[in-house]
């Protein structure tokens, strides 16, 4: 028990570190530079109630389900976001991991050093259930539903067990992946693609189960039943606990009994037996700069998941939307505007969460010596690093905007601010994105998890994401006080204006901010 | 080729990793740079390298200096770092290539190099492996040939012998040998003691960031084993 608290410290530590770069490695850490980092996440944390409280309050309003089942259906999306975003994490946490052979040598507990590595993923995916639920708590007590101190207790047991099936999950999956294809010369790329196509998959079954219905999630998360039932009784409760504990206690057990031999294939990996020297045609330094800087994009599945979900989120969202939904709103022009925020709001967040840019400085880790030590200039180097954004998620955002523009949006004025929220969006939150991962590089990760999601850059970017569209979406709660076309207008502007300033911020002082990072 | 002049280093603003350095390393030489851990021999050699900044002095390589064409200056010199790590997505081969296209090398010249250097460290069979799959020592084995296929004009190398098998290690001296007689010159770290006084032509003795012996052989150690002046340097 002691050692594995000893591994969670280690973790948390480890998550709190301001990570070799511009920090002063000789000095004592100081203690106050943990505070800001608590305040983030308390701030990241806050606009992710408000967006929660935002959404119980429309499920509710529009009564699409009993008002009682209210958090259970929030249960149910708290689960599904954790899943989503964590379903590859997990695997890659658990078998890429530096400290692999350290931990193996010394005489602690196969189950406690894999508990240990799940417990960040777990607290991360608690607090994302409880701020998904606690709102919808409030929203019935606002709406004069009476709710007993019984339903509360057992909604919020329920929260507590609800991360371990998701973590289940992604432990299955995220193993499977990495055995298929740990023999193989294109591994990451195979594990990439699987990836994709299986978020692809549940995108395809969400519309084929309920034509594109947001109660399809209720279908795809196969404990709502119990968790509903769960609201009213303890022995519904504990059947959830027995489920989600049960299945998390047989995949642990299965993972220690076979976690030295996952290990060893995973690291063992491709061996080339019939490699032949042949002559290789050569590229110029601008075009191998580049080629590395996408290489390791497709080539290390965490980084490649995370900047083509928005695009993705973005593509198939839009396309979704002008199919099934906008027909619904058609005859409204109310209800058109109002879809038409919501559509923008989603795109913003989209474009804007997670650039490739926030972590592209960081990603280099304990390689970093290789482009420093190379005749190549720091402005190539930040260049190639943008370019990875905008191949993705301004291109995707490009054509988002196209097709939002022709099939939902009611007006040329709304077409513009689409296509500059998507894609000035998209390109502001590149440059951002560099610029903090400049500021704030973390060189010292163990595996790619917590440079790609849990850094500093990353919660900032999402901080920065997730304000602006409260800011989009303000409209709908303010229609007395705004005309939403001015002020999308206003917003517009205001994100063109910010991308020209972050942009000469960047060549000012971008290649200053990339000198003075230490390796 | 090699001229570092009053190099001084801070971390921070309290700690003063290196103090007025002054070193000069000749073409044709091999100059052995010792000292114990936390000396500052790795701080600077990547200051060299221009992996890190510093605050006072200056560093010029052949003439170019680090800080106002450090492009020109890294296009001449080739590092080996200490610690092995590299693009371990990429197999050794694509390494290589991608180190050769950073510095232009064409693709005939570079082939043929890249085959005789992955002889001579026994390499060539691994060479179509993924980078993640290799050994501490092949790692190193790889970093030493991407350090030598582009032909630089000055090596800089971290303790280059650490992980290598014995044959290897051998290789490694020869070339290192050859490519200083042929005009190159190589500024190296180490911590064996018997491999510098075989092997280098002038050694810098380096404690707490100052330089407190350097010359040949016979200057700074006379008829003392170097492990001897070592140790007594070190302990005053």
């Amino acid at each position: 028990m002691r050692n594995f608290f000893l591994l969670i410290k280690l973790q948390f530590l480890n998550l709190m570190s301001g990570g070799k770069g511009r920090k002063n490695t000789k000095q004592k850490p100081k203690k106050s530079s943990v505070l800001p980092k608590i305040a983030l996440v308390l701030l990241l944390g806050g606009i992710f109630f408000l967006m929660s409280y935002i959404y119980s309050d429309i499920f509710f309003k529009a009564s699409i389900i009993d008002a009682s089942y209210l958090p259970a259906l929030m249960l149910t999306m708290a689960s599904i976001m954790c899943f989503m975003f964590n379903f590859y994490s997990v695997g890659a946490v658990l078998f890429n991991n530096k400290d692999y052979d350290l931990l193996s040598s010394l005489p602690i507990k196969k189950s406690s050093i894999i508990i240990s590595k799940l417990t960040l993923i777990y607290v991360a995916s608690f607090l994302i259930t409880l701020i998904f639920v606690i709102p919808s708590f409030i929203v019935l007590a606002a709406n004069g539903i009476a709710v007993t101190a019984g339903y509360v207790l057992r909604t919020l047991v329920m929260s507590v067990f609800a991360p371990l099936m998701i973590i289940t999950l992604g432990i299955l999956i995220g193993t499977t992946l990495q055995v298929l294809f740990a023999k193989s010369k294109y591994k990451n790329l195979f594990q990439t693609v699987s990836l994709i196509l299986f978020f692809l998959l549940i995108m395809a079954l969400s519309l084929l189960l309920d034509g594109g219905n947001l109660l399809v999630i209720t279908k795809l998360y196969f404990l709502y039943p119990i968790a509903v039932n769960g609201l009213f009784s303890w022995i519904d409760v504990l059947i959830f606990l027995a489920i989600n504990l049960g299945a998390f206690t047989l995949i642990v057990i299965a993972v220690c009994l076979l976690y030295s031999k996952i290990s060893t294939l995973i690291k063992t990996g491709y061996k080339n037996k019939n490699f032949r020297l042949k002559t290789y045609k050569s590229a110029s330094l601008v075009k191998a700069v580049y080629k590395k800087e996408f290489k390791r994009l497709f080539t290390v599945p965490m980084y490649f998941l995370n900047v083509i979900i928005g695009p993705i989120i973005s593509l198939a969202g839009v396309i979704v939307l002008a199919v099934f939904v906008k027909d619904l709103t058609s005859g409204d022009a109310l209800l058109n505007e109002v879809f038409t925020i919501g559509v923008l709001a989603v795109l913003l967040f989209a474009h804007m969460s997670a650039p490739s840019t926030n972590s592209a400085i960081s990603i280099e880790g304990k390689r970093f010596w290789i482009i420093k030590s190379l005749p190549v200039e720091e402005k190539l180097i930040l260049r190639s690093k943008l370019s990875v954004n905008l191949a993705f998620n301004v291109l995707s955002a490009i054509i988002s905007s196209i097709i939002a523009c022709v099939f939902i949006v009611p007006n040329v004025y709304y077409g513009i601010i689409v296509f500059v929220f998507a894609v000035g969006g998209g390109t502001l939150a590149g440059t951002v994105g560099l610029l903090l991962n400049l500021r704030f590089p973390k060189l010292d990760w163990e595996n790619t998890n917590q440079v790609v999601k849990n850094s500093l850059p990353v919660f900032l970017s999402m901080i920065i994401a997730l304000s602006l569209c409260v800011l989009a979406v303000l409209p709908l709660m303010l229609t007395s006080f705004i005309t939403p076309v001015i002020y999308m207008g206003i917003l517009a502007g205001i994100i063109l204006i910010a991308n020209v300033v972050t942009f000469i911020i960047l060549e000012k002082f971008g290649t200053r901010m990339l000198q003075k990072i230490d390796v | 080729m090699l001229e570092i002049k009053n190099l001084t280093k801070y971390y921070g603003k309290d700690f003063k990793a290196v103090d007025n350095l002054n070193i000069t390393v000749k073409s044709g030489e091999i100059y052995g740079f010792i000292g114990h851990n936390g000396a500052g021999k790795s701080t600077t050699i990547k200051a060299v390298v221009g992996i890190h900044g510093f605050q006072g002095g200056e560093i010029l390589i052949d003439g170019k200096n680090v800080k106002t064409q450090p492009v020109e200056a890294k296009k001449i010199i080739s590092y080996v770092p200490d610690n092995p790590d590299m693009y371990d997505y990429l197999t050794g081969i694509q390494y290589l290539n991608f180190i050769c296209d950073i510095f232009g090398v064409d693709a005939n010249a570079r082939n043929e190099k890249i085959k005789f250097y992955a002889d001579k460290f026994s390499f060539s069979n691994n060479l179509g492996d993924l980078i993640s799959s290799y050994s501490h020592g092949m790692k190193q084995k790889l970093m030493i040939i991407s350090a030598l296929v582009h032909a630089p004009k000055l090596m800089v190398l971290d303790e280059p012998f650490v992980g290598l098998d014995p044959i290897s290690s051998h290789n490694l001296k020869v070339i290192m040998r050859e490519f200083c007689d042929n005009g190159g010159a190589i500024f190296f770290s180490t911590h064996v003691l018997e491999v510098a006084e075989k092997l280098c032509d002038r050694v810098g003795i380096i404690k707490d960031g100052h330089l407190i012996a350097e010359g040949t052989m016979s200057e700074i150690a006379g008829d003392k084993s170097l492990e001897s002046l070592f140790l007594e340097l070190a302990n005053a």
